[in-house]
């Protein structure tokens, strides 16, 4: 008896470890692998022999490849190796992983203005004043500037904004016999006018799930959700529960309600096929979207074309913003004068930006290149070659600078599930609002945050 | 009973002849240690080390400006508190309570199936039930993904006929029901071919016992093969119990194509990644880890004491 209890305990007990494990290799193991084998890639580069500083990157701008070709082509002490991390929040996870491991994290890192913040706190930046980077301030705009730098201390050189336009589709819009809309009012009326004209289509897409495109459209109504100023850094603003994202919050979800709009969630196969098939006519988006819409809807190039976001008020002019980088060097780099310089130069130049435009749709803020005519007046064969910067140059001007908090990821993640829930018809957008509210002060004070709110 | 039987062997043991020959035990004991060094190095860096580390972060936190401090069960508190675990937990649970018997039984029907018969297409059948297995799991979600979309694939015949009546697959009310069909799709196969396998390594002769006492392939299955395969469906059972609870791949890839779906705390195994990756709280995220691990121990132990008269391990 004893013996027979003894063994199935033990086998038990094995059986138990095992389970253990595998539950805690989720966690422990980290996302794809990206612990282990960011090891090689990370900032154990110093420089070689030959006296050749290596930096190693990661970065997801389309066509990124060509603008690393060109640095190195032009540089003989200072190579880059572009490394593929993923995509955004991807990158960012093996980013946070390296920085709470103590290695693996690259030189330098592509990195979202909305993201800086919850990387600044980590320590994860590394302050490149001392290497060159505040003499090139005025290369930037103020505003982008202002994000990334805290008086003399520098944490990321710009790269790229996102200022939002009107994506239209002209031929559908001729068809229908439709004007874009110069306010929200006249777009709302264009939706039912369609709707009553092909019930099959919809004027646009809401894109649940795209957190970062809906704080652009609040922040066009005039809203700021977030205040955070890493002076400060234990302290954050929250105001989401306001009369202006409620507005537009129930602009959007009355409308789909009504069936004007449709719900296809953002990166959904749904939504690619409804903007291929042209079952969307319009979509809401950054400048740089196009780099990844030609993929999408191929056939559909040439066809597009663009005009500034719809005003709440007739003759305002406001504007929105979603997304924007910029390169940032990591508090892990063994060689941070090398990085400093790659951040600096890589798209400090007009030649990387020629790729950077004519390839990937980067809507560039170094000012040498913004401000050019040559930009301003270039043809764009995606947009049946109409010079849509005349429109994004301006808007990026009139942008309003936004703070994000020191847990965006969060914030953006409760966004998405709020208003999917109110879209889902499972509160009111109201409600979702203000659970937004609650939710993230709830957060920000269980990670030892003071909050303000309103 | 088993006491008498157990008596000889301990006295046995004890003996004064092996006593003697210590000196060469100890020596083989030495070199048995040596033999298990390799595994037991791996298993002390990988498994143990991590676990230690886990266990340390739980018992730990952090502000989002601070250093590490100790927190005793601060963190074990709030979890048990927080409804996106609980949530989450009872998703996973039921979850299991649909797919597990519905898997199991099929794969079941499958093995006896294919036992039943030796054709040459019967091992077509295997491998091309056994083939979903071998299709990595991101890609089978997404090809699923493309299948459920209500304007792509079959779906969309559903949504023709239907309109807006027709069941949103990805959507908020139905991805779970979808999840558990790409579940079964991919794990029926290899349930089926643990107790294939049993089936196979049964005497034969029992069987030819049992018709010569009259019984038919039905009854053959039913009262002799049935019973004799119990400890591999148990085992089976043990396996879809352990995976259902940390399920996370699936939702996870279909989380990137219908996030107002499949939300980030959807199984406690996301959550606990999200923590950790996405919102860099680590010391949550391990505590999650392993009370989500407790979790299934305990499960894991209901089930075989449940089932301890087929299981096989008490006999």
């Amino acid at each position: 008896m004893a013996i027979h209890s003894a063994r199935r305990g033990r086998r038990l007990m094995a059986a138990a470890a095992a389970t253990a494990a595998l539950a805690l290799g989720a966690a422990c193991s980290g996302p794809g692998g990206g612990g282990g084998g960011s090891g090689d890639t990370g900032g154990g580069d110093a420089t070689d022999a030959d006296g050749v500083a290596t930096v190693t990157v990661w970065a997801w701008y389309p066509e990124f490849q060509e603008v690393v070709d060109v640095f190195n082509a032009s540089h003989e002490d200072v190579q880059v190796e572009l490394v593929n991390a993923g995509v955004g929040e991807d990158a960012y996870a093996k980013l946070r992983t390296a920085l709470e491991s103590g290695s693996g994290a690259p030189d330098l890192i592509q990195m979202e203005l909305s993201e800086m913040p919850s990387f600044m706190v980590m320590d994860g930046l590394l302050d490149i004043g001392p290497y060159g980077a505040t003499e090139v301030a005025d290369s930037y705009p103020e505003w982008v500037w202002d994000q990334v730098s805290q008086g003399d201390a520098v944490y990321a050189i710009p790269v790229d904004a996102g200022p939002i336009g009107m994506f239209y589709r002209a031929d559908l819009y001729e068809e229908y016999g439709l004007e874009p809309a110069t306010t929200w009012e006249e777009y709302r009326a264009t939706a039912e006018a369609l709707k009553a004209a092909n019930p099959d289509l919809y004027l646009s897409d809401f894109q649940v799930g795209n957190a970062s495109n809906l704080v652009g459209l609040i922040q066009q109504a005039g809203g700021a959700p977030y205040g955070y100023d890493f002076s400060n850094p234990e302290e954050v603003v929250i105001n989401f529960d306001n009369e202006i994202t409620r507005q537009v919050l129930n602009y959007w979800g009355d409308m789909i309600a009504e069936g004007l709009i449709d719900d296809a969630p953002y990166h959904s196969t749904d939504w690619d096929a409804g903007i291929a098939a042209g079952t969307y006519l319009t979509t809401i988006e950054a400048a740089w979207r196009p780099g990844y819409l030609g993929n999408i809807a191929e056939a559909t190039s040439g066809s597009w074309r663009v005009a500034p976001m719809p005003q709440w008020n007739e003759g305002d002019d406001l504007q929105g913003n979603h997304g924007g980088s910029t390169f940032a060097v990591t508090s892990q780099t063994d060689s941070p004068e090398a990085a400093a310089q790659v951040a600096i130069e890589i798209f400090g130049s007009e030649e990387p930006w020629e790729v950077g435009i004519d390839k990937a749709f980067l809507f560039p803020v170094f000012n040498p290149v913004a401000e050019s005519p040559d930009f301003l007046e270039r043809p764009y064969e995606f947009f049946g070659d109409q010079p849509v910067n005349e429109i994004f140059v301006p808007a990026a001007q009139s942008v309003s600078p936004l703070s994000f908090t020191p847990f965006d990821s969060f914030a953006k993640s409760t966004i998405n599930e709020q208003v999917a829930s109110a879209i889902a018809g499972e509160q009111t957008m109201d409600e979702a609002a203000a659970a937004i509210q609650q939710i993230l002060v709830d957060y920000a004070e269980s990670v030892g945050m003071t909050v303000s709110e309103g | 009973m088993s006491q008498t039987v157990a008596e000889p062997r301990v006295t046995r043991r004890r003996s004064p002849q092996q006593r003697s020959g210590g000196g060469q035990e100890a020596r083989r004991g030495r070199f048995g240690w040596l033999l298990l060094a390799p595994f037991a190095v791996s298993f002390v860096a990988l498994l143990i080390v991590p676990l230690g580390y886990a266990l340390w972060l739980s018992l730990h936190a952090r502000s989002i400006t601070g250093a590490q401090r100790w927190a005793g069960f601060e963190n074990y508190v709030r979890v048990f508190g927080d409804e996106s675990f609980i949530t989450g937990l009872k998703r996973v649970l039921w979850f299991g309570v649909l797919q597990a018997p519905l898997m199991l039984v099929l794969a079941l029907i499958l093995a006896l199936l294919l036992d039943a018969a030796t054709t040459r297409l019967s091992r077509l059948a295997r491998l091309v039930a056994f083939m979903p297995y071998a299709v990595p799991a991101v890609i089978g979600v997404l090809m699923w993904g493309f299948l459920y979309s209500p304007q792509l694939g079959p779906a969309a015949i559903l949504t023709q006929l239907l309109g807006d009546a027709a069941p949103d697959l990805l959507g908020k009310t139905w991805v779970l029901y979808s999840l558990v069909n790409v579940l079964t799709w991919q794990m029926t196969g290899y349930n089926m071919i643990i107790i294939y396998s049993a089936l196979q390594g049964l005497p034969r002769e029992i069987y030819e016992a049992a018709r010569l006492d009259g019984a038919g392939g039905w009854k053959l299955a039913i009262r002799i093969k049935l019973p004799l395969v119990a400890p591999a469906v148990v085992l089976s059972a043990v396996f879809t119990i352990i995976a259902t609870l940390q399920i996370f791949s699936e939702p996870k890839v279909m989380q990137s194509t219908r996030p107002d779906a499949v939300p980030a705390d959807f199984t406690p195994n996301m959550y606990a990644y999200n923590q950790a990756f996405s919102y860099g709280q680590f010391n949550y995220s391990a505590t999650i880890s392993f009370v989500l691990g407790i979790v299934i121990i305990i499960g894991s132990y209901i089930f075989l004491f449940a089932t301890r008269r087929r299981s096989g391990l008490n006999d």
